[in-house]
């Protein structure tokens, strides 16, 4: 055959060698760890003094806004690394942290929603956080969905790359716009900031959940790899029809 | 010596582009009626109150700008798409920031043309008392369209060029102008209210810096995005 | 009080509903993506 094959050797592990079934055994570790890290959180944490046990959410909400804005970082870090080397494997990197940074994002702002309410007496309110998260989902949308919209690859990693990098400069802006504009909320929640009592139980979940978008990433990058190969192996199929 | 042929050339696209527009003129004609049609929904869907009116003016007015601005820039790449004279464009031996240099600046003046129809008829229909703050104001809606106008060149030489380009540009341009839409309309409401510079300093100060990164970033990665 | 516990597990019952969500959809684009895969180099092979 005188068409070689790019990527030849990631064939065994993007249709699942022994590789993948590494990964999918720290798949259910992930899983597991973000099980046992809720039990701990809500078995050992005492009722908050102002929240009572709506202090409980604070383990989901807080660990899915930290790994968002974690996956946010890596797209943006494997933009920038393709537009400055080209290599594909950083543009599938990026999508698969995009999509699975969107699913967090979207998690992080229905959980702040549910813990919202019964706080401050409302779903939805204008602050900075929330509101810079919405806008975060939104431009990551966009880039989503720029993705669906090209079939050329080149393209397609060339321009969501430079929509990725443009998207996560503005993430910064977007937050102090959206503050000096109206603000209302408490003080973020970090280990420092919330009483010892729950730090493990935070920390925990915060691993754990890391765990699950370390998975969800690499999981999502196999496939992405898997549908690359088969792409460039349809192209050639193609080129060698129309030669014959 | 070679930046002056860079000027040079990028004076040829802004002319080109203009004159194509001007020739045609129904494209400008279109825009700027939709944005005073938008202001005119507007009046409906707030007024009649004139106090409630007047304070939603600076975020209507914007909001028509942006809604019918963004037509106006994948235009500025579908005529040549198709005519087939993108590539032609491409082959010159220049650097690329001129093409998209000259594109932005063609784009900058259309809206601002735009905003000069538009920006009266939002005074009059929204009964703003143009108080001494109005010229600060007008640099400000020049701060926020240089701002709005870079990003919409730069995504719209991508949306242009894709499947489903009418939802698209708006899908991604939208959320990025966030900062513009607020800053924009927090600027120009607290200096036609009066109070000159007590918190539109900030706001001015955001605007320079969103333009600054956006301009350079869109001028550094349209290289990349217009190669392929 | 029961009404701050309606909240609490309103939460975490989110939270594993898009956990799992997303879990099935990945399941689901690997499994296509495999499939593709599969058909595309069979294609390659017969050509070869």
């Amino acid at each position: 055959m005188s068409h070689a094959v790019p990527l030849e050797s990631d064939s065994a592990a993007a249709t699942g060698g022994p590789g993948g079934r590494g990964l999918e055994w720290f798949g259910v570790a992930a899983i597991l760890m973000l099980v046992g890290a809720q039990a701990l959180g809500l078995l050992t944490s005492p009722a908050d003094r102002d929240m009572g046990h709506l202090q409980k959410i604070m383990y989901v909400h807080v660990p899915a806004a930290w790994n968002a804005f974690i996956a946010f970082f890596v797209v943006a870090v494997s933009s920038l690394l393709y537009l400055w080397k080209g290599q594909e494997r950083h543009d599938l990197l990026a999508a698969s942290a995009a999509e699975v940074g969107t699913v967090f994002t979207a998690l992080t702002l229905a959980l702040g929603s549910i813990w919202g309410r019964p706080t401050w007496g409302v779903w939805w309110t204008w602050d900075p956080r929330l509101t810079s998260t919405a806008v975060l989902l939104l431009i990551f949308v966009g880039y989503l969905s720029l993705r669906a919209f090209i079939e050329d690859a080149d393209r397609r990693a060339q321009w969501s790359a430079a929509v990725g990098l443009l998207g996560a400069l503005n993430v910064p802006i977007v937050y102090m716009s959206v503050r000096w504009w109206r603000t209302l909320h408490q003080i973020q929640s970090t280990p420092s900031t919330v009483d010892p009592e729950y730090v493990v139980g935070l920390r925990a979940n915060a691993i754990a959940v890391l765990l699950v978008l370390v998975y969800f990433t690499m999981k999502r990058y196999r496939a992405a790899r898997a549908e690359r190969l088969a792409e460039q192996l349809e192209e050639q199929a193609a080129l060698e029809g129309r030669g014959a | 010596m070679a930046f002056a042929g860079d000027l040079r050339r990028v004076r040829a696209i802004v002319w080109k582009d203009l004159t194509t527009e001007r020739r045609s003129k129904a494209g400008f004609n279109a825009v700027a009626f939709l944005g005073i049609l938008i202001l005119l929904l507007f009046g409906f869907a707030l007024g009649p109150d004139a106090e409630a009116l007047r304070n939603a003016a600076a975020g209507a007015l914007w909001l028509a700008i942006l809604f019918a601005g963004v037509l106006a820039f994948n235009r500025s790449y579908q005529l040549e798409l198709d005519g087939g004279a993108l590539e032609p464009l491409l082959l010159y031996p220049a650097p690329r920031w001129t093409i998209f240099a000259g594109k932005f600046v063609a784009n900058l003046l259309f809206v601002l043309m735009v905003e000069a129809i538009v920006v009266p008829v939002a005074i009059v229909l929204f009964q703003v008392k143009a108080g001494t703050g109005w010229l600060p104001a007008l640099g400000v809606m020049l701060l926020g369209s240089v701002g709005f106008v870079a990003l919409g060149t730069f995504y719209a030489s991508m949306a242009s060029r894709s499947r489903a380009r009418e939802v698209l540009l708006p899908l991604l341009l939208f959320p990025m102008l966030i900062p513009v839409l607020l800053a924009s309309s927090e600027a120009s409401a607290s200096l036609l209210a009066g109070n000159p510079m007590r918190d539109a300093g900030a706001w001015v100060r955001l605007l320079v810096a969103f333009d600054v990164i956006f301009v350079v970033a869109s001028f550094l990665a349209f290289d990349h995005v217009i190669e392929v | 009080m029961e009404e701050q516990y309606g909240f609490v597990v309103a939460a975490y019952v989110v939270m594993w509903v898009g956990v799992i969500g997303y879990l099935v959809r990945l399941r689901r684009v690997s499994r296509a993506a495999r499939r593709r895969l599969d058909e595309a180099s069979r294609g390659a092979g017969r050509k070869a």
